[in-house]
């Protein structure tokens, strides 16, 4: 029985022997993950890789179909895999369980497959396989969904716009100020029991960020109450475990801070100030109540005062007995306990300052950055995804280079807004000024313990010959590693400079020379056990074109307004919100508290 | 202290719903006709969020096709009955959720057993199934209120049709939230609150940079309008420049600037947008409040606008019957005051903490009235509430260890249905004073976005001429081509009693045919009576109209021909990323129609997977 009769009759065999042939790599198996890999495995894809770094939760379970109650903290990929051969033994699959910058998924084994899908749920990782895709001119599918809207994009590396041809917005800042004294909403006291409170008391012990706060004189009496503040916590943290460590801790940070606060007369001249806790009373309320956690169903009210004081002392407790008895703490939205102690620290907070109280629902909705996510858009947006491939396949991407901004047959599609299930946008050529797409590729391998810097840089400009030799830099991320004025490094070999052992990325650029412009270049390394530099694969035309007039800035062009996209996150993404110093110079050196990813 | 199963499984879709969502989703009974790939997808789609259970339709066995394009089933279920062996795959998904099937054909089932389906939410059709059949269930499913979902697919294209009476959303979740400040026509205790405040040329700088953009607005309105008191109210843009001058004065106060930007809501008046006045006129009201206590025990079947009737079972349960009581509440709420209850929130403005927090209060206050004024109308109007008399018992949950007989006609679920007494759901008329406070507040809260969405009946759509399409049909035909081939599908199956490009043998015969009857389908478009070309077979009628039909003047020659072959080319064959795609589509909307949450998509929607487009059309 040929179990691919339906594909290979739509299809058509040209281009399901295509599918059968075509190696294709898919990073990520969670929500997207699931719901592709089932598609690509029905089509008859011959061969799939896939890599996830994550385990299975059981939030997962009511849209990643392929795992069940009993695959919970087994690897997404090997489970995937396993599940979706129970449905097609005629297909390899290859299952990574690691992450997809580890040094083994370098540039090489990306080129060795002629499709990749994105379905990841974090920014950085879904660049990275950006840069890796038009670093080795392989087409990718990237997709992503938030609640009832999702997305499926063709990225053809050269032909249309890339991941990083538009800014992604940056996660939501605060200064800190506003966190550690003068909140003004629920969520700036929900970012001071999450980064700055839960980490002060749980996390390790950490003094750069005193110090980077004395850095900052504009307010050198407040930095200094905060410091002493701070001081005062981690004295307070020696005791953690120990009886009355929760009501202690209470007390400290709910009337003595407070109190401290309130001496600064400067800060409450245009704001209402805060009013101390009653703590004895309030403890003494507290000591009264049952555990009002018991009751799930109050999760979306909200809860009075005294419950709040015993949800805070008795969440407190626990973790400082967890920390006494297994080290540092960090804050995961499904532990409960950190949850309960973020969610009532906060809302005590809230109570001093008055500001509105909210629910636990709500908190952990904020404090966890949590998108909504549904099986049914994940159905849609891989569905797409899988007949953006076949037209990748079909090369009707392609065709379309030369009039890709009027007709374009392969598009962009955001799903489900009222009354228009799928719209359509057009797929545009790369942005000019894309740190990515705008710049050349060449790989090329090394051996990094014998290979100067030097060495390489003359076999670059040999093979490139519109380089002007005396006029390029050579950059490693933002480090500068040569240029005319800068030739230290030239006789250091590149284990010596510290060159990363993978994915190194070495940007040269060429001064503008004789008006003209060269087009960047970006030299992979791959490591070799070879002496000497050897450049792989073909060696890549750079474009030159007549510089602008020097005159004055030109205004930025329009095309990039264009650019009404809207960022979708992603399955189960969760970015952290960092708190940043109030910064007009944009020097953010105080980074407080701490990010996840 | 673990939040229960439930929460931390659905904890991600919790956050698009709520609670009160979820529980509808979980009260929901989803009957699905065949399953197919693309109606296995669906359902998969609605057993993993939770739906409470689903029933599949279907005579059909497992079949190597099945195999090729169903991730579901396996070589190992070939010959099976396919609703078992679907039915046990899906339930196996989520063990939350009670699924059922009935080994049986749709066609001999809704004839027999009408009344079947009065326990179902939601009905979901997919595959290929003759138009008499959609016809059929169009007729039990619309005069119940029961939301029909028809999808028909061939190859790379398909189409979703909802059907739906009268669906209402109360929580249509809009992308930009509501902002209700009344400005314009501003009630007694904001005014009074706007009092309060000492003239602006009395204040402190540190005071005014205090003072919440509103009462900027209403006090600069107020004395800009006694000095213009012979300028038109409406529209004036001079109320800017009052505005701006006196911001001018104020500068680098981050409140002036947000009046600023904020000064047309001071102008503009608070109206009852379209889509609740959709909702106060609709027909089902005037029945509501013609509905007095002398005819409490009256009746009223008849009545034909009755939306979901059926109340515990019924898509968008959380609401009908209490729905349209709270609607002819607030009907009368608008006959009188002349205006929507008052929202109650306020957005985050510049403004110390004290001032806001009283500005807040006003606004709570006036909707707390308001929603108290709304409770007493609510309680005084009788409305139709519907008796719940589905038998519960007649469910029969599958049981794996049971074994299923081979005949189709004695499925399991059938004695049980046939056996169990079948009262008709009856309408009777209760005065509505059950419905508590909460309740009318949270509805009060969402009175500027209630929808009440209606599509025509199937029957409709096959028997009516579509005027509005004529032109389109002769201009640019555009996606509409590809509704009609998927008509003509069904004349021709109610020609040939075959579905085309079954037999690849038959390929140029079948082209020719379906082009004809695509031909007389557009010809029914035009001029109406579609119904007849797929209920009565007219033998040969395809070859009877021939060339001559598209000479009708009235009939455009419609150029179809590329989607008339690709349906030829692609046969009864399903592709797996269609089906996966269309899966979400219809999971997606089913669940918008069932949770009576946001906006579903209404009508026809069809999507192109060649060219990856899509178009709703309107029937």
């Amino acid at each position: 029985m040929d179990r691919h009769a339906p594909s290979r009759a739509l299809l058509g065999t040209q281009l399901f022997a295509q599918v059968e042939n075509t190696r294709v790599l898919m990073v990520g198996a969670g929500g997207i993950g699931c719901e592709l890999l089932k598609n690509l495995a029905m089509l008859g894809f011959g061969h799939i890789e896939l890599v996830d770094l994550d385990t299975i939760d059981v939030t997962n379970l009511n849209r990643q179909f392929l795992f069940q109650r009993q695959h919970v903290s087994q690897s997404k990929a090997h489970v995937a895999r396993e599940s979706a051969l129970r449905f097609n033994r005629n297909i390899t699959i290859i299952s990574h369980h690691g992450n997809i910058k580890d040094p083994q998924f370098d540039l090489a084994w990306f080129k060795s497959f002629n499709l990749v899908f994105n379905a990841l749920d974090n920014l950085d990782a879904r660049r990275h396989v950006n840069l890796m895709c038009v670093a080795g001119k392989v087409p990718l599918i990237d997709a992503g969904t938030a609640g009832y809207s999702g997305q499926s994009t063709i990225i053809q590396p050269g032909v249309t716009e890339c991941y990083d041809c538009h800014p992604k917005p940056t996660p939501k800042t605060f200064p800190v100020c506003t966190i550690r004294s003068t909140p003004s909403a629920p969520i700036h006291c929900i970012v001071w029991a999450k980064n700055f409170m839960f980490p002060q008391l749980f996390g390790e012990d950490e003094d750069e960020g005193d110090a980077n706060l004395v850095n900052d004189t504009t307010n050198a009496k407040q930095v200094q109450e905060l410091v002493r503040e701070a001081q005062a916590l981690r004295e307070l943290k020696r005791s953690a475990g120990l009886p009355g460590f929760a009501e202690r801790v209470f007390v400290k940070i709910y009337r003595h801070d407070i109190e401290r606060l309130l001496s600064m007369e400067g800060l409450w001249q245009m704001r209402q100030k805060p009013v101390p806790l009653d703590v004895e009373a309030l403890v003494a309320a507290a000591n009264e109540l049952r555990d009002p956690l018991a009751d799930e169903t109050a999760h979306c009210r909200v809860r009075t005062i005294e419950e709040t004081t015993k949800v805070f002392l008795q969440s407190t407790a626990a973790l400082a007995k967890r920390y006494a008895a297994s080290g540092p703490q960090s804050f995961d939205k499904d532990d409960d306990a950190a949850m309960a102690f973020v969610s009532a620290a906060a809302n005590l907070r809230c109570h001093v300052y008055h500001i509105a109280l909210k629910s636990f629902f709500e908190i952990k909705s904020m404090a966890g950055n949590i998108v909504p996510i549904v099986a049914t858009t994940n159905g849609v947006v891989a569905g797409l995804m899988v007949l953006h491939a076949l037209q990748v396949l079909e090369g009707r991407v392609l065709e379309t280079t030369t009039d890709l901004l009027t007709a374009p047959p392969a598009a962009q599609h955001l799903v489900s807004r009222p009354n228009q299930v799928l719209a359509r946008d057009k797929l545009f050529p790369p942005v000019s000024s894309c740190a990515v797409c705008a710049r050349a590729y060449v790989q090329v391998a090394v051996d990094t313990a014998s290979t100067t810097l030097g060495d390489l840089l003359e076999a670059i400009v040999d093979a490139f010959s519109v380089l002007p030799v005396d006029n390029v830099t050579v950059l490693e991320g933002a480090r500068m590693l040569y240029d005319p004025d800068f030739d230290d490094n030239l006789g250091r070999t590149l284990a010596d400079l510290n060159v990363p052992s993978h994915h190194a990325f070495l940007l040269v650029d060429a001064y503008d020379q004789d008006d003209q412009l060269v087009q960047p270049l970006s030299v992979y390394i791959q490591k070799s056990g070879k002496k000497g530099v050897e450049i792989l694969g073909n060696v890549p035309q750079l474009w030159t074109k007549p510089a602008p007039p020097k005159v004055q800035d030109a205004p930025i062009a329009g095309g990039d307004e264009l650019d009404d996209e809207v960022v979708m996150a992603v399955d189960d993404d969760d970015e952290d919100i960092i708190m940043t110093e109030s910064s007009a110079a944009g020097n953010e050196t105080g980074h407080v508290g701490r990010t996840r990813r | 202290m673990a939040p229960d199963h439930k929460t931390q499984k659905y904890d991600r879709q919790l956050r698009l719903w709520h609670a009160h969502g979820q529980a509808a989703l979980e009260k929901a009974h989803v009957c699905l006709v065949n399953g197919t790939a693309t109606g296995t997808e669906a359902l998969k789609n609605l057993v993993l969020p939770g739906v409470g259970a689903f029933t599949v339709i279907d005579a059909a066995k497992v079949s190597p096709d099945d195999v090729g394009n169903n991730f579901f089933v396996t070589r190992a279920h070939l010959g099976q009955p396919r609703a078992k062996v679907v039915t046990a795959l899906l339930q196996e998904l989520n063990d939350d959720v009670l699924g059922h099937y009935i080994d049986d054909d749709i066609t001999p089932f809704v004839a027999a057993h009408p009344r079947y389906f009065d326990r179902f939410s939601l009905v979901l059709v997919t595959g290929h199934v003759p138009a008499a059949a959609l016809l059929a269930l169009d007729r039990v499913c619309w005069p119940r209120g029961i939301p029909l979902l028809v999808v028909k697919t061939c190859g790379f294209v398909s189409t979703l049709r909802v059907v739906t009476r009268a669906h209402h959303v109360v929580e249509s979740h809009p992308d930009t939230p509501v902002r209700d400040l009344r400005l314009a026509d501003p009630f007694p205790e904001l005014v009074a609150f706007v009092d309060t405040f000492k003239p602006f040329d009395d204040m402190t700088s540190a005071e005014l940079t205090h003072v919440p953009y509103p009462v900027i607005l209403l006090r600069l309105w107020r004395e800009w309008r006694a000095n213009h008191q012979d300028t038109p109210a409406r529209g004036v843009p001079q109320s800017d420049t009052a505005v701006a001058s006196a911001a001018a004065s104020a500068a680098d106060m981050e409140n002036w600037d947000e009046a600023l930007k904020q000064a047309f809501l001071a102008y503009t008046p608070t109206s009852v947008p379209r889509n609740v006045q959709d909702v106060l006129e609709h027909a089902i009201l005037d029945v509501v409040a013609n509905a007095d206590a002398a005819d409490e025990h009256a009746p009223v079947t008849n009545n034909s606008v009755v939306a979901n009737p059926v109340a515990n079972v019924t898509a968008g349960c959380a609401w009908p019957p209490t729905f349209w009581a709270l609607c002819a509440g607030l009907k009368s709420f608008v006959a009188e005051h002349g205006r929507l209850p008052v929202r109650g929130s306020v957005p985050d403005m510049k403004a110390d903490t004290a001032t806001y927090v009283s500005l807040q209060r006003v606004y709570r206050d006036k909707a707390a009235a308001d929603a108290a004024d709304l409770h007493a109308r609510v309680r005084a109007i009788a409305v139709p509430v519907v008796t719940t008399s589905t038998p519960t018992t007649s469910s029969v949950s599958l049981s794996r260890s049971s074994s299923v007989g081979p005949s189709p006609a004695t499925s399991p679920g059938m004695a049980a249905v046939d056996a169990a007494p079948t009262t008709a759901p009856a309408l009777q008329i209760e005065a509505a004073t059950n419905i508590d406070l909460a309740t009318v507040t949270e509805f009060a809260r969402h009175a500027a976005t209630l929808h009440v969405l209606s599509t025509p009946s199937l029957h409709d759509e096959y028997a009516r001429a579509h005027p509005e399409w004529t032109r389109a049909l002769s201009d640019d035909p555009g996606m509409l081509s590809i509704y009609v081939v998927l008509r003509a599908r069904e004349v021709f199956y109610a020609r040939q009693r075959r579905w085309p490009g079954a037999h690849a043998a038959d390929s140029d015969v079948d082209t020719a045919r379906l082009r004809s009857a695509a031909r007389d389908v557009v010809k029914a478009l035009v001029m109406g009576g579609g119904n007849a070309l797929v209920i009565e077979a007219a033998e040969g009628g395809a070859d009877a109209h021939g060339e001559a039909g598209i000479a009708t003047p009235v009939a455009p020659a419609v150029d179809v021909d590329d989607w008339v072959q690709e349906c030829v080319r692609a046969g009864p064959a399903e592709l797996a990323a269609v089906a996966g795609y269309m899966g979400g589509v219809i999971a997606q909307e089913a669940i918008k129609l069932i949770t009576a949450q946001y906006v579903p998509m209404m009508n026809t929607y069809v999507y192109d997977g060649i060219h990856s487009k899509s178009e709703v059309l309107k029937a």
